[in-house]
């Protein structure tokens, strides 16, 4: 585990959660079969995972969509059960101090919402005050204060329903702090979100972490939130830990990499392109990889630009995906069978 | 005192919500009024041979089917809410806060009755008056047991979707047992009185709790005496308290079952 810990704020021991999915054959005999004699396949969302995290961190938890990254914050937030393992937050087992633990902790879950669609965010704020037990003038002095972080004051008294994706988002968060929680999870916090108010939303949980002294924990399957927010990074697939290592150790090791993909209208001077890493190649299209550690982007892109007209260029971060597969490889790994369903909504074997 | 506190916010919060949804209320008082004239309709041409069927006149018919209907429209919303909250994932954010579930599930469908009965109460009180006149044989302290009965049969008809609501937790597809149980409603108090029913099925429909939603309000008010308010004021209590115990459990029970979907 990275990082210089003081005290663990969360701690985890062999946490397991399985989830029992029906299958049904095809056709109209597999449906009737389903219906007299269901059958069920076990998915281990997440096994075992051991982990630390120490007070005041702000620790990304990273994987590809399924890897068990929700099923971890939820179980951690005493949503769900866990199926084996130990776990505690805050010294609080949140299976059976659910509530004792729910008034130390926060969270903020992707696209979902805890704000009154039809009415301004101060009044869900005044709710939440009132459920957090909060004394008026206590809630009165944490809305000020809430409302100066987040910079909310201009659509403060705007019904939800009237609110950008971003404002939204800001009010979510400030929802959340409302009872200056301890530790605050995040749970894709920037999904769907465009770069601008990404780049917002990353800024308010770096404030959130700094001025407000809160360990913050979060999932997400975007590089971008590791790269500028976290000091550790801990990635699982899965279900199962891959590593756990310092943004540091991660950048220089994987993070270091950039996808540029580039469609020409004209390739007129091939040569140019010689000794670059063309992972991919169709027609006049390209896929190019770039060691940062090596190569810089901006020579990168003057060559690709001396090589031709360009119609189309795109730089994006390298895919967990890929990341995941190099760490395998590096430790001499091999990769485990994906042991997780296809995502769905709900309950009975719906893992993450 | 900061237990409750919440509660009664969560229902004020939620009547200002409801109060949001101006075109949803107009046309709700469209549909209550249509369905009270129909029936008034109806009622009046099967009566007007001998002048009352089953004891029931005109007068009393109606006013029979305007509580009731004041009964069944103010209901929550609380199955659909339920329904797409557990099968969202949207429960996340009711599963770890410090209340208790149900407790703000029916602070927040309160809000919502309220904010109905408000419309529809006046509005059923206006038609009956204006149809029929005032209730024959009405005697004013009837009034407290036929508002109670009114509240416990609006709560039973609360819990009762919140039991059928929480069966998300385990079913992909809970649908079918709300249609059947609004079907059960209909026919056993709503449609009609319960006299009107065949000897057998009505001494069922007596034992049934879905008769204690509609037809037990309906009935003390249109046939007050204290033999009638003793014998329905403690069957509706001993469901509603049945039904909010019974949801309790479900959610207990479900909330250690759910595997809620993630980001």
């Amino acid at each position: 585990m990275a990082g210089c810990v003081t005290e663990t704020v969360i701690r985890t021991e062999g946490l397991r959660k399985v989830f029992r999915t029906k299958t049904k054959k095809e056709g109209l005999k597999g449906s009737v079969r389903a219906l007299v004699k269901p059958e069920y396949r076990e998915i281990q969302a997440v096994h075992g995972i051991d982990l630390e995290v120490g007070k005041g961190e702000l620790t990304a938890f990273l994987g590809p969509n399924g890897a068990g990254k929700s099923t971890t914050i939820k179980m951690l937030t005493g949503i769900l059960h866990p199926t084996s393992g130990e776990m505690s937050v805050l010294g609080l087992d949140p299976r059976k101090q659910r509530t004792a633990l729910s008034f130390r902790i926060g969270s903020v879950f992707g696209q979902k919402s805890q704000l009154w669609f039809h009415l301004p965010p101060t009044d869900s704020f005044r709710l939440l005050g009132a459920i957090y037990e909060l004394d008026k003038a206590v809630l009165d002095k944490r809305i000020s204060e809430v409302i100066e972080l987040f910079d909310i004051k201009d659509f403060i008294d705007t019904p939800v329903r009237k609110l950008s994706l971003g404002q939204r988002m800001r009010c979510e968060f400030a929802a959340s702090i409302l009872h200056r929680p301890e530790i605050i999870f995040l749970d894709e916090p920037t999904i769907g979100l465009d770069v601008i108010v990404k780049q917002s939303i990353r800024e308010l949980i770096s404030r959130l972490n700094k001025e407000e002294k809160t360990t913050i924990f979060l999932t997400s399957h975007d590089i971008g939130d590791v790269e500028q927010l976290c000091s550790r990074a801990v990635i699982i697939n899965h279900g199962r830990i891959v590593t756990d290592s310092s943004i540091k150790e991660l950048k220089y090791g994987y993070l270091n990499r950039k996808i540029i993909d580039v469609k020409y209208g004209a390739l007129t001077d091939a040569g140019r392109l010689d000794g670059l890493n063309i992972v991919k190649s169709k027609g006049a299209s390209m896929k190019i990889e770039v060691d940062e550690k090596k190569e810089s982007i901006q020579e990168i892109m003057v060559r690709l630009m001396q090589a031709g007209n360009i119609l189309d260029v795109t730089i994006s971060d390298i895919p967990m995906e890929k990341i995941i597969g190099d760490i395998y490889r590096d430790k001499g790994l091999e990769e485990p069978d994906a042991g997780i369903g296809p995502k769905s909504s709900q309950q009975e074997g719906k893992p993450e | 005192m900061k237990g409750l506190h919440k509660y009664l916010l969560v229902t004020r919060t939620s009547i200002r919500s409801n109060l949001a949804y101006t075109a949803d209320f107009i046309a709700g008082s469209f549909f209550f009024v249509l369905v009270i004239f129909i029936f008034m309709q109806l009622w009046q041409a099967i009566s007007i041979s001998d002048g009352s069927t089953e004891g029931y006149t005109v007068n009393r018919l109606v006013w029979y089917y305007i509580t009731a209907e004041i009964v069944v429209l103010s209901k929550s919303s609380v199955f659909r809410s339920m329904n797409e909250e557990i099968r969202g994932g949207g429960v996340a954010y009711k599963l770890n806060k410090p209340y208790s579930f149900v407790m703000y599930q029916l602070s927040d469908g309160i809000g919502q009755i309220i904010v109905k009965l408000i419309i529809n109460a006046p509005l059923g009180l206006l038609l009956g008056y204006l149809y029929v006149g005032g209730l024959e044989g009405f005697r004013w302290e009837s009034l407290p047991a036929v508002i109670l009965s009114v509240v416990l049969g609006i709560l039973l008809n609360f819990f009762m979707d919140a039991f059928i609501g929480m069966t998300a937790f385990w079913t992909e597809d809970n649908s079918a047992f709300y249609w059947i149980a609004q079907k059960l409603s209909f026919i056993f108090g709503l449609l009609m009185p319960l006299e009107f029913l065949p000897g057998v099925i009505k001494n069922i429909a007596v034992l049934l709790p879905f008769s204690y939603i509609a037809y037990a309000p309906a009935r003390l008010l249109t046939s007050f005496s204290v033999g009638t308010m003793l014998d329905i004021l403690p069957v509706q209590l001993f469901y509603t308290a049945l039904f909010a115990v019974l949801s309790q459990m479900l959610y207990l029970s479900g909330a250690k079952k759910l595997n809620i979907n993630g980001g």
